[in-house]
This record gives structure tokens, sequence and C-alpha cells, in this order.
């Protein structure tokens, strides 16, 4: 059973919106202070589902694979402390201008020649730009099904049962293989990663790959959609701080202005 | 320009929220020909769209609609008519179809478009939101070829629905028998009480309410206002409520005449669900949090203390009105 | 005493003595050997002999001069250390005794009359008479005080187990067969000079009653001799298999007990050496943690202090050592197995607060924080298994370098406005002003630091901040059982203090002073590191700080178990306190070394209690009986707790502050 995980490395997804800013040059949004990238955080809930997957098998192996400019290596060999075997990347400046098609291009590639998988796992959005897309060009470049935001992944014999989540309710699909599965957080926290397998992922080489090697050309993937500008947007809000010299009084005057205005 | 646009009524009932499409198509303001095609819904509403062609699709509403049917469907439909731009909206079908489409026909795709900056001879500006909401970004993209475009959900106003009918193209769904996968059972949870989505009020609990004791408090006040309950990924990952309450990015977006917020810090994940409600009021004892910048009013303080303290006051006030009636 | 010259006539005293003697002391090493000592040596760590005279002098301070178990004594309330002492010394005076006058004795009936002389001798022989009563006084209390009286400490099963009765018994039976022997004696031997047995004499009047021929009485008074070395020698069996073994193994938890700081964990170094991360099963627990597990005499001491068992959760310190130390009679499979969900289970080890009232009471030298941390160890590194909330702080110190997730600020943000300098701005300050994770990204604590930045630029210290460069000390992490962690962090900032060469470290939290002044040794860090409260001090003694502003509140003070008990800084913040103004100072019920936790230590910051009842809300209870209106404290956790303990029970005129909020108050107007 031959599993893979893409993952992205973006930044702490946790840090409050009033400590970013705007580096235009790289069309990037990085924290004001130096704060440590992360690991994607729906690509470890598809880790930690690849993880609880492949425990069905025994000769089960999952590869993970990250493109991107510069990748921070101790960040993104989390997913190896957690349990899985090995890391394959790509790196490249070009990597940082692409749009969705270039990334999923270069993705499909690796994952055609490092493969064939008998199943790929891939965060639902990655929280930087937020477009939810590069899974669905994965597969259709590489004509694979994909299943989208899952939840759980049982098996029926020789067929999977996927527990797939939708507005206000789930589905239950049935499917073969290969598949595609993007996951959100509803799968479940991303395992702590032991000790030992901290350590051991610290001495596992990471499998680099360059866009020459996949016969990539610096044409084929330019992008179709360009970022002109990255910006925080103006907020004219003014909001006005209801006063009083204990809570009973504030209460009491903010009931009474909404009363006036309305709203209850 | 040649525009569809594309609407999914998965339940039997017409969303109203779609044509927020067509208003968005008129801020384009070019000469366009616009076409819907429309999968279920009641046929009589449909026709009534504000559109040049209607294309209907009936569904079955005891099959759960495969979004790869959908996907085939509209394929097959556009090998037959040529169009320079595609409008989805944000739902579930759509959310899936849109990025699929575009990788099949090759056509380039820009999710959660809330504003249109220009358009000229060479290329569309749009605005898009970044990083879980807290920045913008400008994005330029080819006028010359065909686009697809998802608009981001309550960036645009509903437009109006026509006063006279327009004959309805009907087409059956194009179901995809080979790459596609089987639904074998849907649920529906149907949470208890009134739901976020048709609430007027929502009180919304955070971080700070600090414990499922807590929003005891929290669905109280929301009883006594007769509205729903909210929370943010923080209180639902704590398992102080249920994730069906959630607002934000992944949860629900709302837009209630009043949301109103015990212990958010106002984190932009969270804002993106709750940004257009017409009154926010915000509690928290953090004068500096984000939510501040978001609100209409704000109080400075612990947010189960002053909870308790709306909750008292607003029975004196039923009160009076009892004893006045 | 005198040695019957045979065992009545069939064969000399002497082989009966060495026979019998050899028979049972070997039956009682061997006991000893298996159920302690093969555990110990199987252990995969070994001994550590460094500090050897500090070790001896732990011996003779708290074994032979049985300094922990008067700690407590007071004639009115508690006066079971007296008797254990009065029991204790007569062991060693009939050891002794035993030594001479039945070994020596047994060979040359005249060589304790040699050695000692006869005036000596005889008043050895009436001191061992006199202790005899004492100890028959000391045995009726301890029986009718464990079963009777049963004072709090003793209101387990584990201390109600036959056990100390047969102690008991034993005992008694001792000092009745030297004064029935002692007293026959006096029958069969003329007066000799410097007789003055009284007590053995005024026995022996019943005897002299029964009008026995000679004979008849030397059978007896050899009868009771005999009976008197059988007990001696069953009691020695008896100790390797009851809790007696305290005599024998708690002189060796002294030795190898920590000579440092009570606050201090290891600092293993070679992590990516290991065999296996923290412990589980006796192999894997430390000798020194082996020892402790036999060493206990089951006196409920530190159950009886124990904030988590004082709330009714599952963890009593007493009863998990005595769990542990059930775990050794288990076989090699259920060892391997681990105690961990068998002898003690998840809940118990979450439970410690680490804050060491256990380990300060403990009589008989048990560390029982210690294993503790070690199981921590095994399920945080081993197993990743953890309290979701431990989980979430530990992402949050790898990701952020601090604990408090969720956070909306950075560590710049309070200094923004003041007159304070980071270390690159001034770096040939006196001294590094470490503020702490608390301190920075809390708000009600930044209020804290900003006060004690106050008062030291008002007193003119030169002193300066790392701010953004402060990492977390890494405490959090040690404290829930990530090692690694811990040392990555410390090492973050230990390099930091390289590059900055810093020599001197004025702390606020008691928790960072704990890391730093006596963690980071291990990792090769030293420098001079105080708590705030002890430069303040010096500062108010040397006039450069002079609290001018009157106050009318009442305060009382809580001693932070890291500043406290662990520090032994107790008297620092009370002289601050005292140098204020009007300001009226009132002790709590439990103070100093014995004040009650405030609930935050261990972990427990950021982990849920595992029950209703909320040790923050006991300690607050003992603050509104002192009716003052001001808690004061000294840590940025006890801050925390105490003002939602307050909160939480509606005392709304009541407030905490810190002693720095305290005094910069009083010196608010005086620049």
């Amino acid at each position: 059973m031959k599993i893979c995980v893409c993952i992205k490395e973006v930044p702490d997804s946790d840090v409050p919106s009033n400590k970013l800013r705007i580096d235009q040059e790289n069309n990037k949004i990085i924290p004001i202070e130096n704060v440590s990238s992360i690991v994607n955080g729906f690509d470890l809930n598809a880790v930690e589902l690849a993880l609880r997957f492949s425990e069905n098998y025994d000769d089960a192996s999952i590869s993970i694979i990250s493109i991107g400019n510069d990748l921070t290596s101790d960040v993104i060999k989390k997913p190896l402390a957690m349990g899985a075997d090995d890391i394959i990347t790509c790196e490249d400046p070009i990597i940082d201008k692409l749009d969705i098609y270039g990334i999923s291009f270069i993705l499909s590639k690796i994952i055609e020649k490092t493969g064939p998988y008998d199943i790929i796992f891939c965060g639902r959005h990655a929280s930087d730009f937020d477009n939810a897309s590069t899974p669905f060009g994965i597969s259709e470049i590489l004509s694979i099904p994909l299943i989208n935001i899952v939840k759980n992944i049982t098996i029926k014999g020789e067929k999977l049962l996927i527990d797939r989540v939708i507005t206000d309710g789930f589905q239950t699909i049935e499917a073969d293989l290969p598949l595609i599965i993007t996951t959100g957080s509803q799968v479940g926290d991303p395992r702590y990663p032991t000790l030992r397998g901290i350590m051991d992922a610290s001495k596992k080489e990471i499998k680099k790959i360059t866009l020459n090697e996949l016969g990539i050309s610096e044409l084929s993937i330019a992008p179709k959609i360009q970022i002109e500008k990255l910006y925080f947007p103006e907020n004219e809000n003014k909001v006005e701080i209801i006063k009083g010299s204990n809570n009973k009084e504030k209460a009491i005057n903010l009931l009474s202005k909404l009363k006036e205005e309305g709203v209850i | 320009m040649n525009i569809l646009s594309v609407i999914i009524n998965e339940n039997e009932t017409f969303n109203l929220s779609s044509l927020e499409i067509f208003s968005f198509i008129d801020e384009l303001k070019c000469e366009n020909k616009i076409t819907s095609i429309v999968f279920g819904g009641e046929k009589s509403v449909i026709a009534k769209i504000p559109c040049d062609e209607i294309v209907y699709v009936p569904l079955n509403s005891s099959v759960a609609l495969n979004p790869n049917d959908v996907l085939f469907s509209i394929d097959k439909f556009m090998d037959n008519n040529l169009f320079d731009l595609i409008i989805f909206q944000k739902d579930d079908i759509s959310n899936y179809v849109s990025p699929a489409l575009s990788f099949r026909k090759k056509i380039p795709y820009l999710p959660d478009v809330k504003k249109i900056i220009s358009k000229d001879n060479k290329s569309f500006k749009f605005v898009r939101p970044v990083h879980g909401e807290s920045a913008e970004g400008i994005y330029s993209v080819d006028s010359t070829s065909p686009l697809i475009i998802k608009i981001r959900k309550s960036s645009f106003e509903p437009k109006q629905l026509n006063e006279n009918e327009k004959p309805v193209n009907e087409i059956i769904l194009n179901k995809n028998l080979e790459k596609s996968f089987k639904i074998i059972e849907t649920k529906k949870i149907k949470p208890k009480g009134i739901q976020l989505d048709d609430a007027d009020v929502v009180i919304s609990g955070g971080r700070g309410v600090g414990s499922s004791e807590g929003f005891e408090k929290i669905k109280e006040l929301a009883n006594l206002l007769n509205g729903a309950v909210g929370a943010s990924r923080a209180a639902v990952e704590s398992e102080w409520i249920e994730t069906s309450q959630l607002v934000g990015l992944t949860g629900k977006w709302i837009n209630p005449a009043l949301y109103f917020t015990f212990g958010i810090s106002g984190a932009s994940q969270h804002l993106a669900g709750c940004i257009n409600s017409k009154n926010i009021v915000a509690v928290n004892t953090d004068p500096e949090a984000s939510i501040f910048n978001y609100s209409k009013y704000g109080i400075i303080a612990d947010c189960n203390e002053f909870i308790a303290e709306v909750i008292e006051e607003i029975k004196n006030m039923n009160k009076r009105v009892v004893q006045i009636v | 005493m005198a040695v019957p010259e045979t065992f009545f006539n069939i064969f000399p005293t002497w082989i009966g003595v060495y026979g019998l003697a050899i028979t049972m002391f070997s039956i009682s090493f061997i006991l000893f050997y298996k159920r302690v000592i093969t555990h110990i040596s199987n252990s995969i760590y070994n001994l550590d002999f460094s500090n050897i005279e500090t070790k001896f002098k732990n011996v003779l301070t708290n074994g032979l001069f049985q300094k922990k178990v008067l700690q407590r004594t007071s004639f009115t309330k508690d006066r079971s250390g007296i008797g254990h002492v009065i029991i204790f010394i007569s062991f060693l005076s009939y050891a002794l005794s035993y030594i001479l006058f039945i070994f020596a004795d047994s060979i040359n009936s005249n060589f304790s009359k040699v050695v000692l002389g006869t005036f000596l001798k005889n008043l050895y022989l009436s001191y061992l008479e006199i202790l005899a009563i004492l100890v028959f006084i000391a045995l009726i209390t301890a029986l009718i005080r464990r079963w009777i009286l049963i004072p709090n400490r003793l209101k387990f099963s584990l201390t109600k187990k036959p056990e100390s009765i047969i102690i008991i018994v034993l005992i008694a039976s001792l000092m009745l067969t030297h004064l029935l022997t002692e007293s026959v004696n006096h029958l069969i031997k003329p007066e000799t000079a410097y007789s003055f047995n009284f007590i053995s004499e005024y026995l022996s009047k019943p005897f002299k009653s029964l009008n026995y021929d000679i004979n008849s009485y030397i059978l007896l008074h050899d009868l009771f001799w005999w009976i008197h070395l059988t007990i001696i020698l069953s009691f020695a069996v008896y100790i390797p298999i009851s809790k007696h073994l305290h005599l024998l193994v708690s002189p060796m938890s002294f030795f190898f007990g920590n000579t440092k700081s009570s606050g201090i964990i290891d600092t293993p170094l070679n992590l990516e050496e290991m065999e296996t991360f923290g412990a589980n099963n006796l192999r894997t627990f430390k000798p020194k943690q082996i020892m402790d597990f036999f060493a206990c005499a089951v006196c409920g001491r530190c159950s009886e202090v124990c904030p988590t068992n004082l709330t009714d959760k599952e963890l009593s310190p007493m009863h998990f050592i005595n769990n542990l130390m059930q775990s050794s009679s288990k076989t090699e499979e259920d060892l391997n197995i681990g105690v961990i969900d068998n002898q003690v289970s998840k809940t118990e080890i979450w439970d410690c607060l680490n804050c060491g009232a256990c380990v300060n009471e403990c009589p008989v030298g048990i560390e029982h924080i210690s294993p503790i941390i070690d199981m921590r160890r095994h399920l945080v590194m081993e197993k990743s298994e953890m309290p979701k909330t431990a989980e979430s702080t530990l992402l949050s110190l790898e990701q952020g370098g601090h604990p408090w997730r969720g956070t909306t600020f950075t560590r710049s943000d309070w200094h923004k406005d003041l007159n304070v300098k980071t270390i690159s701005d001034n770096p040939d300050a006196e001294y590094l002003l470490w503020v702490g994770c608390t301190g920075a990204l809390v708000e009600r604590n930044q209020k804290v630091i900003k006060s004690l930045v106050k008062i030291l630029n008002s007193a003119n210290v030169n002193f300066a901040i790392l701010s953004n460069e402060e990492t977390c000390t890494g405490d959090p992490a040690k404290r829930i059982g990530n090692e690694y962690l811990f040392q990555i962090l410390a090492n973050q900032n230990i390099q930091n203090f390289i590059k900055y060469d810093i020599k001197k470290i004025i702390t606020h939290c008691p928790h960072c002073l704990n890391t730093i002044k006596n963690e980071y040794p291990a990792l090769g860090f030293k420098a001079e590191v105080i708590n705030y409260t002890e430069l303040i001090t010096k500062l108010i003694d040397q006039k450069d700080l002079i609290p001018t502003n009157e106050t009318s509140k009442t305060v009382s003070y809580h001693d932070p178990c890291f500043l406290g008990r662990h520090n032994k800084i107790y008297e620092e913040p009370r002289d601050i306190v005292d140098s204020i103004p009007g300001m009226k100072r009132m002790e709590m019920c439990k103070n100093k070394d014995k004040a009650l936790c405030c609930g935050a230590g261990g972990g427990h910051m950021w982990i849920e209690e595992s029950n209703e009842k909320r040790v923050s809300h006991l300690r607050t209870d003992e603050f509104l009986e002192t009716k003052s209106d001001t808690l004061a404290v000294a840590c940025p956790f006890c801050l925390q707790m105490f003002e939602e303990g307050i909160s939480a029970k509606s005392q709304s005129d009541k407030e905490v502050k810190d002693i720095a909020e305290l005094l910069e108050e009083s010196i608010e107007e005086n620049k």
C-alpha cells in the first residue's frame, strides 16, 4: 500500500492579524517577529488520516511530498516524526511565484516519478492563500478521482467507505483505489510526535528533486494568474466602548442602546 | 461577454443568495449575455432569474447529488456553448466543481472574489481575501481568454428576481459513470434550536468563555433573545459546544442583525464568517483585541461576569414589560 | 546483664548465640537482598556517589539526629516526633548493649566489665532500664494514637494494618523481657557496688516473693534471657518484610538524596543514547527512587499535607509510594507491562503539583516528585500520551517559545512605552532582568512587571532585558515530562546568556528562578541568579528605595512553593511588606514551608484538575480566614489562581496583589 501526503510549509496561522506584515517583494504575509513557520494545519490532519489508514496494512509506506522555496528542514520533517517514512522535496525560487496550475503540475510530476501511489492525501486548503484548488489539479492531471473534506476511511473488503463532511452533515461514500483524499480538521488532532520519532526523523535524509530532473521548463509553468499586490484592507470601523462603573451599569447601557436602535 | 452562471439547489428550494452572482455581473459593467444553468429548485422561481437564458437541470431530491455528475454535465454543456466567464458561488458542490472544471477545461480559476477593481481590454483585476481573511490581494487575470470565478459569499447584494417568468430550457443531469464514486448515505444533522443560518440574533462564545458551563450562559442568553448559539474554533476544539455551531472561515458564514460575542479575540478566520453581520457587539478583557476593530459596540469586561449581568438585565426588562402589559 | 553460661546445660551459650544469630541474620540479609537490593542493582541506572561529604552529613542530620522527624514537633499539637526519637534512641542504645553484653560477653563474660568499667556498665544498664519505661509509654501512646485517637494522617486503611501492632508488640516484648531478665538477675547475683538499677530492683520483688530456690531463679533468668535473644533475632528477620525496613533503607535514602534544592529534577544529558525515556517499571526507575519505595514507614505525614489529597483527588503520596513498592513483588512478566495503569494510575501521575510538601514532611527521606516526573517522561516522550491541554502547551512552546497559546501579545509589547533598555542597547548593564513568559504575555501579569521596572528604575538599578530574545526557561516542558523540549529551550537561553556575557540575573517568577538557578547548571550555565525580593530588600536596607506612602491595608502573604519551600526564600517578601508604612501583615494558618500550594505547579497552570474541588479555592479559603484585605503574592501563577479563587467566591472587596505592586504604590510619587 503506497501512500503519499502533499504538505506545504506556511507561516504560523496562530499569529494574530495585528502581528503580521506584508513582504511586498515576495508577495507574502509573514509574522512581524521571528516566528517559526509550520506545516499547514490541514496537511497535518491529512498526515494523521494517512497514518490511521496505513495501520490497516502491514506493508504500507507513507511518503511526504513538499515543494517550495528554501524549505525549513525541521518544520517539514514533522510528518516523519509523526510516523511517515520518507520525504521528497522540490525547491526552487520560481515556485514562490507560481499559481495553482504550476503547483499542481509540479506535484503531479513528482507523484508520477516517485509513484505510482495507491492513495494520495492533501489538506483541503493552505492557510496562506486559501485556494482549495491544488488537489483538484492533481486529480485532473493524473486522472485520479478525488473526494474532499474527508473525516474517516474504513475498509470494506475490496472497497473503501469514506466519511465526507458536508454542510450540516456527513456523507458516506464507497470508492475504489486509486484516490485523492483532502482533509479538514474533522479528522481529529494530528498525533503528537514521540521523541523517538523526532530523533529518527532528524536523522533521515530529504530526497531532493530538481525541476530539471522532473523535465519541467519554466515556460510550461508560467503563471496565468498573478498577484499584483497584497495589503491589509482599510478598516473604517469605529467601535464605541460602552462605559459604566461596573458590569451591571455597562450591561444596562448596552441594552438600552441596542433597544433604541431596534436591534432587540 | 458570454457568461455562464452556475446555481446549485441541493434541497428543493431555490437558494435566493445565489442571486448575488447577478449583482456581481452588473458590477462588471460590460455588455454580456448571461446564461444560467440551474441544478434543482422550483422551476417557477427559476423562471424569474434575471438573466438571458435559463437552463434547468431537474434533480431527484431522494438521491444525493454527486459533484462529479454536476461537473460532467457542465463539461458537456460547455462543449456545445462557448463562454468567456463562468461564475460559481460558495456551496458544497460548487466548491468541488469549480476548481475541478478549471483544470479539466484548462481555464484559469479565481475563488472568493469580493470586489472588482478594474476591467480593460487586457485584464481583469479582482480582489480576494488571503491568509485566513486577514489580508487582501489584488489579482490580475487575462480578460481575453476564458475565466472561472467563484464569488465570495455576502460580498454582493442578491439581485431581485424578475417579475415575469421566462421560458426555461430543461436538460437532464449527465451522470459520470467512469471516474466517480458512489454516495451511499447522506446524513443531515439538524442541531436543536434555532439554526445559525436563519437567526436574526446570534450569541457567540470563544476562548474567553473558558468552559462548557460558561456556554450554558451563552445558550441561556440566546434563548432569551430568540437567537442561535455560535462559537469560535477555540471553543469548538475545547469541546465546549458542538462543531455544528462553528462560525468562521471553515464553518458557518452568517449575517444576523445582531452578532454578540463573548471572549472572542477576533482572529480573521472567525471574522470571515461573521463580518457581514449588521451589528457586532464584542465583550473581551483585552482592549487591544482585534474584534474591537470590527464591532459597533465594545465592552471591556470578563465575559462570564458580563454575560450574567446582561441576562439579569434582560430578565428585568422582560419583567417590566409584563408589568406594563 | 548476666549472660547464661550454657543453654540449659546443653551447649555453651556462645554456640547458641552465634549459631542463632548467624542463622537469623543470614535469613534477614537474604530477605533484604531479595526484596530490596536486587531491584536496586537491576536498575539500568547507576548509583551516584558524588558529593560524598554532603551525603554523609545528610545521613547524620536526618538519620542520626532525626531532624525531619522532629521538625513539626510541638508539645501542644504533635508529639509523635518525640515518641519516635525515644524509640530510635532506645534502638541504638540497645543495639550497642547487644554487641557488648550479648555477643562479646557470651565469649568472655568479663568483656563488657573490662571495656566499660563497672561504674559505667551499671550506669548504662540503669540508663537502658529508664529507656525501657519511656519506650513503654511511647508505645502505649503510639497504640492509642494510631488505633483509637486516629489523627488525620493515620485515617487510611494503609496505616491501620496489623504490621504496626506487630512491631509495637515486638518492641514492647523486647523491653519487657529485658526488664524481666534484669529483675530476676537481682535474685541471682549478690549486690555489687554502683548498683542503681532501681527499676529492675523494684520489679524483682514479686519474683522474690515466689521464694524459689536459686537454681529455679537461674532457670527463670536464663529463660527470659534466651527469649529476649530470640525476639531480637526474630525482629531482625521481621525488619526486611515489614515497614520497619525503613530502619535500613532510610539512611540509604538520605545518603543518596538531593543535596541541593528540592526543586531540582534531574537533567539527563544523554537523551540521544537512552534506552528508554522516563520510567515505567523497577528496571527503569533509578536506584534512589527504588530505595524510596521501600523506605516508607507509613506515617501519613506526606498525604496529610498534599494539596491533591486534601482535595480528594486520586493522588495520595503515601499510597502512591507504597503501590510502587508493591510492584516489586510482581513477576518478570508483570514488570515488563509496567506500573502505569497497574500499580499507579495516569490520573495520579498527572495530579501532582510538584509543590514538594510531601518531600518536605517525609521523615525517612523519600522524594516523591522524582518518580512522578519520570513516569510523565515515559508517557510523554515514549508514548506521546498526555492531557490535551498539556499537549497544546507543548505545541505552543515548540512553535512560539512560550506556553501561552492564544496570546495576542509579543514579548516587546509590555515595555513599548516604558523606560526599559534591551541588553543589546545596554550591554554593560549590571543585571539582566528575566521577565518570564507570563509577565510578558498575560495582561494581568504585565502590570506586575511594569511595577517592578518602575521600582528598579526609581532605585537606579542598572538592568536590561532580553525582550524578544527571551524564550521560555523550559520549566513547563520539564514538569510536563518533555525533557527534550526543555533542553532545547534551555540551551537557546544559555546561548543568549553566553552571547551577552550575563553574570547576574534578577527573576520575578519563582519557577524561572528555580529553573535558571538550579536546573541550568546541569547544562553548563552558572551565574548569580536572585529573586527580585532579595534585591529589593537590599535596596530598602541601603535606603535606595524608601517606601513613603502610607496605607491602611491588611495583608497576608502567601509563600509560593517554588520561592519558599523549594528555594527557602521566606523572609525577604515579608520584610518588604513590613517596610511599607501602615501596612499590617497577618500570617496565614499554613505558612513558610508549610504553605499550601496555589494549584498551578507541576504544569497545572495548563492542566485541568481531575475533580471538581479546586486546590486554589482551598487556599483562598485559608486566606479569607485571615480577614485581611489583600492577598500578597510573589508569583505570576499564584496571582492568577487566587484572582480566580477570589472572584469565584464573590469576594469583590478583597484583592490580590504582587509584592512589587504593593511596594510601587508606596513609592509612587517618590522620584
